[in-house]
Parts: C-alpha cells; sequence; structure tokens
C-alpha cells in the first residue's frame, strides 16, 4: 500500500528529475521546515524539496563544516558537494540553527545555484511582533521568488499554495489519528515515510495519492501487531531503517514530536485577509522546535498532551549527535514524562547507526517499561 | 624606523582596565550582602534598558563568568568541578563552554574565592546564537526568576553589513516591550534622558574602541592581543558607563602616545598574524610562545565587530575597518538612541552568524592590519565562534596567507593538549619564513 511512496523517498533525487523533465519547472532545495511551502506554491512552477543527508559516511564536508557541528548538516553538505543535488535551481534556508546555517553558507559558497535565499524567522515566537516580523521576511522571500521566476504571485496564487499545502497538511493529520488505536494501522517508519514523501514530492500529486490511501488503510491487514505504545521525541531523523528496527523489537512508534514527522504538517492555516500574514501566523503557532521555545515554554505541554492523547508507555527521546537545542530540552522532557509516569531512554543518533546497539538498547528499555509495569 | 628606535614599555592604562574588572566580581559577589538588584544574563543583554531604571544594579554576564571560574577559580578545581556538575544534570560535554561555567557554578553554589553564586532578581538575555536564550532560560528556571529575551532579527545572509530594516524595527519593537514590562513589573519610570546618555558613551567608547584597532595597523604595532583583551571585556560589557568612556579614550591616547614615542610590545616583529577566536583562557602562554619567536598578534576579527555601528556602511553593504570614524554621530533622541542600540545589536549578534561575512571580516581585518597569517581556533566550547572556521581558513590560504587551525575548548582544560598546539605553532612559524627558537 506505501509502495509509492517508499519509492518516493528512497529514489528521491530521480523523482525530483523526472519532475523536472516532465514539467521543465525549479525545483528547490530547502533545509528547514519552518520554510513556507505555502508561498512556494503558490509561485509558478517549483518543487520544494528538503535536502536530506545520505546516511552513508562521508569525508567532503569536514573541511567546509566543523566537526563538532551535528552529522546531519555535515550529511546534508555532503550530499550537495558529492553532486546528488545537481538537479536544484535554487536553495533556501528558514533561520533555524547555526548548523544548518552552515551547511547553506557553505553551499553557496561552493555549489552553484541561480538561486539562493535566507529568510530570518523569530525565535521568541512569544513575542507580539514576531508574525509582523515574519511576515516581512516572508514578504521579502516571496518578492525574491517573484524576481527568480519572471511572474508576480497574487492573492489567488496565495490560496492556491495555501490550499495544496493544508491538504496535505490534513491528510498527514488524519493518518496520524489512525496511529491512536490499539494497534495502529500505520507503524511509525510508516507514517514517517508518508511525512518524507510530502518533503519530497510534488504536493499537488501527492494529496490524491494521501486521498486514496486514507480510503484502503482502514481496510488493511498487513497493518502492525499490537506491541509497546512508544512516542519518539527529538530533532531530525530520517533513518527509516533505524525506527524498524525499533519497532522490529516489540514496540510499536504510535506518535513522534520530530521535524521529520508531526511537527511538519501539525496545525494548518487559517485564512487571513493578508494571506501572508496567515501563513506567517500559521508558523507562529506550530508545534515549536526547540530554538523556537524561549522563554515561556509551550514544547513541554504539547509533548505531554501527545504522549497522553497516544496512550504511550514510553518515550524515546533522539538527538543528532552535538545538537545543542535538543539536549537542552532533553532533560526537561525527561523530568516531565517520568513525573507522569512515562519512562524515557535517551538515543543518540549519527550519520550511521550501529543497529546492534541500538536493538540492545531498545530491548533494554521494553525490559524497563516492562519492570515499571510489575 | 629601525629597530633600535622602538622600545617597550608598559601600558599603563592595562592595569585600570584589570582593576575594574576585579571590582566588577567583587561588587558580584558582595551584591546580595548589601541588597543591590542582580541581573544575570549575557554580554549583550538590553541591560541598559534597566540600568535607565536601576543605576545601582549589578548586571553579570555568564560570558566573562565563565572565563572568570575558568581562570580564577583553579586553584579550588571549581572549573572542573563545575562542568561535572552540569553533566551530572544530564547535560553533554559538547555544549557552550561558559554556559557550563555558569551553571555548575549556579549548581555548586560557588563562585572563585569561596563566595556563593550571586542570586539575581531576574534574568534578561539576547537570543545570540544557539545557546544563549535557552542557558538563561534554564538559569532562570533553576534559580525560580522571571526571564526576558529579546532577539536581533535576521540577516541578509549574503554577507554584507547594512542590517535589514525589518531586522531593526523588529529589535526596536521588543525594547519598547522591554520598556513596558520593567515599569509594569517593578513600578518605576524608564528614564529617556539616562538611556540617551548611555547611549551616548557606548558611541564614544565604540568610536574609541575602533580608532585603537585601525591603529593597531601600525608597523611595528603599539598593543598585541594579550593587551587588548581586557579592554574587549570593557567594551563588551560596560561600553554605557561614563567612566569607561574615560578608561577607552586613556587606551586610545596612550595607544596614539606609543606610536609617537615608538613603543611597541614587541620592536623587533618578525612577522604579524591574527587570533581568531578568544583563546583557551588557561593557556594564555600560547602568547608567550609566539613572542618569543618575534610574531606579533594583533587582534582577532571578532574585535573588529564593535566598528560597524561608527563607520560608514556604503549602500553594498561591504565595509571598510580603515574607513573614517564617524565620531559625531551619537544619538540625540530617544529614537535615534534606541535605533543605534538595535543597530549595534543586530551587528554584534550577526557577525558570527554569516560565513561570508565572517570571511570577508577576516580578510579585510588581516589586510588592514599588514598581517601575514592568521591562527584560527576552532572552539570546540563554542559554535558561535565556530560557524565558518573551515571555510575562513580555507579562505585565507587561498588569498596566500599562512593559516594554522587549532582545537580547543576556551574553558575546559580537558580537551586541551599543548603538545599538539605547540606543533601547529611550529609549522606555522615555518609558514611565515621564521625558525623554531632553540632552547
Amino acid at each position: 500500500m506505501l509502495k509509492k511512496f517508499n519509492d518516493i523517498v528512497e529514489n528521491r533525487h530521480q523523482y525530483a528529475r523526472d519532475w523536472k523533465a516532465r514539467t521543465g519547472g525549479k525545483v528547490l532545495g530547502i533545509f528547514c521546515t519552518y520554510v513556507p511551502e505555502d508561498i512556494i506554491y503558490a509561485a509558478d512552477n517549483i518543487l520544494p524539496v528538503r535536502i536530506l543527508g545520505g546516511l552513508q559516511p562521508q569525508d567532503v564536508a569536514e573541511s567546509h563544516i566543523a566537526g563538532i557541528y551535528c552529522p546531519f548538516c555535515r550529511d546534508t553538505l555532503a550530499q550537495g558537494l558529492q553532486g546528488k543535488y545537481d538537479y536544484l535551481d535554487g536553495i533556501m534556508i528558514a533561520k533555524s540553527c547555526l548548523h544548518m546555517a552552515q551547511a547553506f553558507h557553505s553551499w553557496t559558497l561552493h555549489i552553484p545555484v541561480s538561486f539562493s535565499h535566507f529568510m530570518g524567522v523569530p525565535a521568541l515566537v512569544g513575542s507580539q511582533h514576531a508574525t509582523e516580523y515574519l511576515a516581512e521576511e516572508m514578504t521579502d522571500f516571496k518578492q525574491n521568488l517573484e524576481k527568480w521566476t519572471g511572474k508576480a504571485i497574487t492573492d489567488k496564487d496565495l490560496d492556491r499554495g495555501i490550499d495544496i499545502v493544508n491538504t496535505t497538511r490534513r491528510h498527514l493529520r488524519k493518518f496520524y489519528e489512525l496511529r491512536k488505536p490499539e494497534p495502529p494501522l500505520l507503524s511509525g517508519a510508516e507514517a514517517v515515510t508518508l511525512v518524507l514523501a510530502a518533503q519530497l514530492a510534488d504536493k499537488r500529486e501527492l494529496n490524491p495519492m494521501l486521498a486514496k490511501l486514507q480510503k484502503e488503510l482502514p481496510g488493511r491487514k498487513d497493518g502492525p501487531k499490537p506491541a509497546t505504545r512508544i512516542m519518539v521525541v527529538g530533532s531530525e531523523n530520517h533513518d527509516l531503517e533505524v525506527l524498524k528496527l525499533i519497532e522490529s523489537r516489540g514496540t510499536n512508534i504510535v506518535i513522534d514530536e520530530q521535524c521529520t514527522g508531526s511537527r511538519y504538517f501539525w496545525n494548518e492555516v487559517i485564512p487571513q485577509k493578508d494571506r501572508i500574514v496567515a501563513i506567517a501566523q500559521r508558523f507562529i503557532d506550530r508545534p515549536r522546535c526547540p530554538l523556537k521555545d524561549v522563554t515561556e515554554r509551550k514544547r513541554l505541554e504539547h509533548i505531554l498532551d501527545l504522549a497522553k492523547e497516544y496512550n504511550v508507555r514510553g518515550a524515546l527521546l533522539v538527538h543528532q549527535k552535538f545538537c545543542a537545542p535538543h539536549q537542552y530540552d532533553i532533560p526537561r522532557i525527561n523530568d516531565l514524562l517520568r513525573k507522569n509516569g512515562i519512562p524515557t531512554y535517551v538515543l543518540e543518533l549519527d550519520t550511521t547507526i550501529h543497529r546492534g546497539s541500538v536493538a540492545t538498547r531498545t530491548e533494554a528499555f521494553l525490559e524497563m517499561l516492562e519492570l515499571e509495569v510489575v | 624606523m629601525t629597530t633600535s628606535a622602538y622600545r617597550t614599555e608598559r601600558f599603563k592604562i592595562y592595569d585600570k582596565a584589570k582593576e575594574y574588572r576585579l571590582k566588577h566580581y567583587k561588587d558580584a559577589l558582595e551584591a546580595n550582602e548589601k541588597g543591590r538588584m542582580v541581573v544575570l544574563g549575557n554580554f549583550h543583554a538590553p541591560k541598559e534598558f534597566m540600568l535607565a531604571m536601576f543605576p545601582d544594579m549589578v548586571f553579570v554576564a555568564g560570558e566573562p563568568w565563565g572565563v572568570f571560574v575558568t581562570r580564577e577559580g583553579e586553584d579550588t578545581s571549581l572549573p572542573r568541578r563545575a562542568v561535572e556538575e552540569v553533566e551530572k544534570h544530564g547535560f553533554k560535554q559538547d555544549m557552550c563552554g561558559y554556559m557550563r561555567m555558569s551553571w555548575g557554578s549556579m549548581w555548586l553554589n560557588e563562585a572563585p574565592g569561596g563566595k556563593p553564586f550571586p542570586k539575581p532578581d531576574m534574568v534578561l538575555a539576547t537570543n545570540q546564537c544557539d545557546y544563549k536564550g535557552k542557558w538563561n532560560q534554564v538559569l532562570a528556571e533553576e534559580l525560580g526568576v522571571p526571564f526576558y529575551c529579546v532577539e536581533s532579527g535576521s540577516y541578509l545572509g549574503d554577507g554584507s553589513w547594512k542590517p535589514p530594516e525589518a531586522s531593526i524595527k523588529y529589535l526596536v519593537n521588543q525594547y519598547y516591550d522591554l520598556i513596558d514590562w520593567l515599569e509594569k513589573r517593578y513600578h518605576r519610570k524608564f528614564d529617556e534622558q539616562k538611556f540617551i546618555e548611555l547611549m551616548v558613551n557606548t558611541w564614544i567608547s565604540r568610536c574609541m574602541w575602533t580608532d585603537v584597532i585601525q591603529m593597531q595597523s601600525h608597523v611595528p604595532a603599539p598593543l598585541e592581543f594579550k593587551l587588548l583583551l581586557p579592554f574587549f571585556m570593557i567594551m563588551e560589557y560596560w561600553s554605557y558607563k561614563k567612566e569607561m568612556v574615560g578608561v577607552l579614550t586613556e587606551f586610545r591616547d596612550e595607544t596614539k602616545y606609543r606610536i609617537e614615542q615608538g613603543i611597541t610590545p614587541m620592536p623587533d616583529e618578525k612577522a604579524r598574524v591574527m587570533h581568531e577566536g578568544l583563546p583557551p583562557w588557561y593557556a594564555l602562554n600560547m602568547f608567550t610562545y609566539l613572542r618569543e619567536h618575534k610574531v606579533a598578534v594583533l587582534a582577532g576579527s571578532n574585535h573588529f565587530m564593535f566598528m560597524p555601528a561608527v563607520l560608514p556602511i556604503p549602500d553594498d553593504g561591504w565595509y571598510d575597518p580603515g574607513a573614517p570614524i564617524n565620531w559625531t554621530g551619537a544619538p540625540k533622541t530617544l529614537e535615534e538612541a534606541m535605533r543605534f542600540r538595535a543597530v549595534y545589536q543586530w551587528h554584534t549578534d550577526s557577525w558570527g552568524i554569516d560565513t561570508r561575512r565572517k570571511i570577508y571580516n577576516l580578510k579585510v581585518a588581516l589586510k588592514m592590519l599588514k598581517a601575514q597569517g592568521v591562527i584560527i581556533e576552532q572552539d570546540r566550547g563554542c559554535e558561535f565562534f565556530s560557524l565558518g572556521v573551515p571555510e575562513m581558513k580555507r579562505a585565507a590560504a587561498e588569498a596566500g596567507y599562512s593559516t594554522m587551525l587549532y582545537e580547543a575548548n576556551r574553558v575546559d582544560q580537558r580537551e586541551w593538549s599543548w603538545p599538539h598546539v605547540s606543533d601547529a605553532l611550529d609549522a606555522f612559524i615555518e609558514s611565515l619564513g621564521l625558525s623554531k627558537v632553540k632552547k
């Protein structure tokens, strides 16, 4: 049932090349889920694709990015330096962390593209001025896109762009609802496959596929079996094999709080007269990544709500090695979930992960959960 | 002028700067006993707004606190115990070094000299990098005090020094919100005139500093890197104080005097270099090693971050650190003062985040200082300073400068290896055409 989505994720470069050949459009590589794809879809014939790492050892990025920066940023840059993204016409980043900023800057220095844009995003999303500021940054981005394509983006185009991306968000949210029952109708790896496909494929083509899958899924016979329900919280992770490995050890990952998961799509753009402000507001209100959860915390409450809503027994707190933003929040998340009777385990991610070690740790974590029950 | 025309002489104002630093820590450690308001935060926090309401306030920034613990705490093993305490609380070794010193000292409730960690009334920060906002958020939570944070808007990502208007407006709006919050919380009126004065002082301080850095291009240089350190701290911390304007004026005047009188720390400089990054504070002996080899270390590009606010920025955004200083541009109204505060905060916040800007800054600094090479620290304790380091090394090398890269952690001695660093220094010294000094 999910083969087409698997194909998009596993053969993402070929998919993008085929798309270009079919449509004659431009492919825009994006570095963060704070990028307003609604505006990109409003522009003329551009495919936004999230730049992901190859999950293979590499040595080309080390002379560009310090070894103390996360494996994900080095892996993504390596993919660019190795020519895997030679079909990209442009790149764009929404200000997230220093590590991804470094990958973006090094990309602009060494890998030629005809378009690049750095969009500011406030970290202090609780400020009453954050939406206004973000809207100005988005307007700047829109104007830059217009120059690149030679075509103005009208309110009607923005309505179309918002509708396309909101539809995807809605679909993904419904798939995540299907993980509430016991057993869930989708495994964790399958759910993340759908989210990644949404970050890589043309949503105009993807939306009907998602709609079709939604009709078919309730009837599936080959879904996950009952197992210990856990959640995964933390940083980017597109290593589906790790998720499958974790789930093969007697767990079902029933919910996540990651940017390669629920943080990407959780809330929609709510229409307003000023479409750019509406889009900006959506990003201000979305589940926060740790760098946006400064001053008054909202992320912890959201994680706990998800844990309760999805009836999880335990939580894996994952972070890319050297990822400071997530490292800040992990002790707090740990304390909060444990106080609420949800045991946790911290797992550090790298470009390549020792499978045996992950398997052993997952099993030990499950034993811990069983002991908690006793 | 020949070498014999130059002489060394003690840098008189240096001791005053050091005294002030020590007085600050004494004030910080005694503030609770004396009932003074204490605010913790980071260097570039908008403390001037609070000082316009609470002139007697003691502001304690976490970055120099990290240096204080590292250097002054060595006798009691405090630096090591501080970082270990942070790890016991579940935070990792690869996180910000200054932050770990600050948190560790807080959790141990121990400052150098055996006094307790100063208890704040609140925490005030600017979200300068991935750490500053979150660091101070956790600090405020652990200490159970209010936390207020502001942030600069973004930069253009193309390396230019022209701040985007949206970013400045965003910051100024936040400043007004801060004033409003402070007035409601503490039932005091914000003194606009006082704030303007503080900004005028800041302007003059920056002009004086810029003048000194420009004078470092003299051959031989009137000062060296180590002599700049206490004044760099003044610039980061207290450039708004009238007293510091006096100190920095003396600093500038004495530097000028040294050039006029042929006074230099190294009359027989054989090579001139820059040092990128703040040095490992427990290993400043590396500069002594370089001095023995007649290598003059002139400045780091971080010393240039105070300059753009008082220099003309052309329309294309690429500033020239040697341009004439705008001595008369100090703010006169509240609006101008707010804008100036936002512009210089934007410069200091975004200085380290744009790789293209760091490369440009390094190259123009090397040229202005007539340097032959650059020593670049890959600081494992600071990702802000580490951003762009490999690209800076590459760019400097491609431009024909001798380069050296070394890894260290400016506060955590567990990551220091003098044999490795000295080997790299020896190779670097050779690349400058000099021989190693035989001992």
